[in-house]
């Protein structure tokens, strides 16, 4: 038996390694190209569940409602139904936006506050100029120590401060600087004047207050009218807004056969559904199909290639140097996977094109037992890892996808794309799990 | 004009002592007088004229000689016309301009109304440290 030594280790894991580097860069790809597809989809569905709204519900009337109850049987509208919300609502802000015209502050507010004519704004103006040369005084008078002047009388006999004191000649030479501002007057003259300005001062400012807050107030009840017309102009769109909102969650969450029936009579607004319902159902398996193909991949790559890692360094040890590997287990160890790994990214890629490109929603017949999977990949492709595929399958016992003839159109669609119904067949027996790639 | 952070005891000191000496006062440092039978030492005092000064600082714990009933009796000699002693405290919050002007006033003050002595109203002291009893009832 010829044993393979160590530089033939070497040279085998290397292989290996740049095999599951190569693999890992694939799965980089693979998770942008995904963002990109599902971000697509995404959208599409969005764009289709809004499509459906807007045909559920056109406008905001009675007549619109009803028919959207019959279509849907959102029977909840058939209680409250959001035109008379709406009506209440639009009353309600009428109300109130009445009772704010009744009042005087926002009726006369050109009368009072226009910005030259206003007779609050005139009464400011004035009060602002009676009031200034009394600012005036208090403002020349503006010290220090004025107020301990004034407390201490200073230039009438009450004044008590000895002359040995420092703050005597202080209160000296602040009296002074006060003065040379009042040009020909006592220090009791100024004391007098400045008594008069805030006395006036505090007068005025309190009914210069009183009409800044009048003001304030009409002001603020504008600043409400305003709010409220233009809350009131957004309640029709606002109550559209939100009853298309439920009534699609009400669709896309019932029963497809129950629905499918319901509007039937009604084709184009049964297609627009069955695009939404698809829609939503591809934005699932995608990103299923990715996570069982893709993510759940990388770690086993990662293990693999952390493994050869730690082996090249293992044999690099020149203790390990004349070590022999026995050829069953050499050859098992690095047997050649790329067959393995074309395997299962073709799988994937089949997989994942075959329900991003699908669009043929209108040939889907609700009142049959749908497997959207099966619809979509033409029942080609198992997808037990899906949640809702596996738990159709166990609800429906004996249950097996037959596709209408009419999808031989599908079938020719499909060839373009990286499917074929041989292929597929192939990968029914290899389903058993997808990521289950030899990394090891 | 905004109240600025008072001067330091030294600073003061320094301030007065050359404004008095400018003015021809010969102060000496730390000398001690009597008023109302506590004993006071002031910063500055000219025996012969009967004029002083005190910079009234928490620095130099004058709170604990100068009490109110000290300064009182003080201010009550100053009154009769028996001595000027220049009181600045600290609390004042005066820079040196300020209380370069205010001593140059009150010199001003003494000079129009210079005290004279009524009975044994002051005494020369010993710089840095008190005299005692040089101004005896």
């Amino acid at each position: 038996m010829s044993y393979y030594t160590v530089p033939q280790f070497m040279q085998a894991a290397q292989a290996q390694r740049a095999q599951l580097q190569g693999m890992l860069q694939q799965v980089q790809q693979a998770r942008a190209a995904h963002q990109q597809s599902i971000a697509q989809v995404q959208q599409q569905y969005a764009q289709a569940a809004n499509d459906l709204a807007a045909a559920l519900v056109p406008d905001l009337t009675p007549e619109a409602i009803e028919r959207a109850v019959t279509l849907t049987g959102y029977v909840p509208w058939r209680q409250a139904s959001p035109v008379a919300a709406a009506r209440a609502e639009y009353d309600d802000l009428t109300r109130r936006i009445a009772a704010i015209d009744a009042d005087p502050r926002y009726r006369d507010r050109e009368l009072l506050r226009h910005p030259h004519t206003g007779s609050l704004t005139r009464a400011r103006t004035e009060l602002l100029d009676l009031k200034k040369p009394w600012d005036d005084v208090l403002a020349r008078a503006e010290h220090p120590r004025l107020q301990r002047l004034l407390d201490a009388g200073y230039g009438t006999p009450q004044y008590g401060v000895g002359w040995w004191r420092v703050s005597y000649y202080q209160d000296w030479s602040a009296a002074d600087e006060i003065l040379a501002r009042f040009p020909g007057k006592s220090f009791p003259d100024v004391a007098a004047e400045v008594a008069r300005a805030r006395e006036t001062v505090a007068t005025l400012g309190g009914e210069l207050a009183r009409t800044d807050a009048e003001i304030a107030a009409g002001e603020a009840l504008e600043r409400d009218h305003a709010a409220l017309v233009a809350q009131r102009d957004q309640v029709g769109a606002r109550h559209l807004t939100e009853a298309r909102r439920r009534v699609v969650e009400h669709a896309l969450g019932s029963d497809p056969q129950v629905l499918g029936a319901l509007m039937a009579r009604e084709p184009d607004t049964l297609n627009l559904y069955k695009r939404a319902l698809g829609g939503a159902h591809k934005v699932g398996y995608l990103d299923a199909v990715y996570q069982e193909h893709v993510t759940k991949l990388e770690p086993q790559l990662i293990a693999g290639i952390a493994r050869i890692d730690r082996d090249i360094v293992k044999y690099s040890r020149p203790k390990n140097a004349g070590a022999r590997f026995e050829p069953g287990w050499f050859q098992q160890r690095f047997r050649d996977r790329s067959q393995s790994y074309q395997k299962h990214w073709a799988r994937y890629g089949r997989t994942y094109q075959t329900i991003y490109v699908y669009d043929r929603y209108d040939r889907v017949d609700l009142l049959t037992d749908l497997l959207w999977w099966d619809v979509m990949t033409g029942g080609r492709y198992p997808g037990l890892y899906v949640p809702e595929v596996s738990g159709f399958y166990a609800g429906h016992p004996g249950y097996e996808y037959v596709a209408p003839e009419r999808d031989v159109d599908l079938d020719a669609d499909l060839s373009g794309h990286a499917a074929a119904a041989d292929l597929g067949a192939r990968d029914a027996a290899d389903d058993a799990g997808g990521a289950n790639v030899d990394a090891s | 004009m905004p109240d600025q952070p008072g001067l330091s005891e030294a600073d003061g000191r320094a301030v007065l002592a050359r404004v008095f000496a400018a003015a021809g006062y010969a102060c000496r440092d730390d000398v001690v007088i009597t008023a109302g039978g506590a004993s006071l030492t002031l910063d500055g005092w000219d025996a012969a004229a009967r004029v002083g000064y005190e910079f009234l600082t928490a620095e130099a714990h004058d709170e604990a000689e100068f009490t109110p009933a000290a300064v009182a009796a003080l201010e009550e000699r100053m009154e009769r016309g028996e001595l000027a002693v220049l009181l600045v405290d600290e609390h004042e919050a005066l820079t040196p301009e300020a209380l370069e002007r205010a001593a140059t006033r009150f010199l001003a003050h003494v000079k129009e109304h210079p005290p004279a002595a009524a009975g044994p109203a002051g005494a020369a002291g010993t710089p840095g440290t008190p005299a005692r009893g040089e101004e005896g009832a």
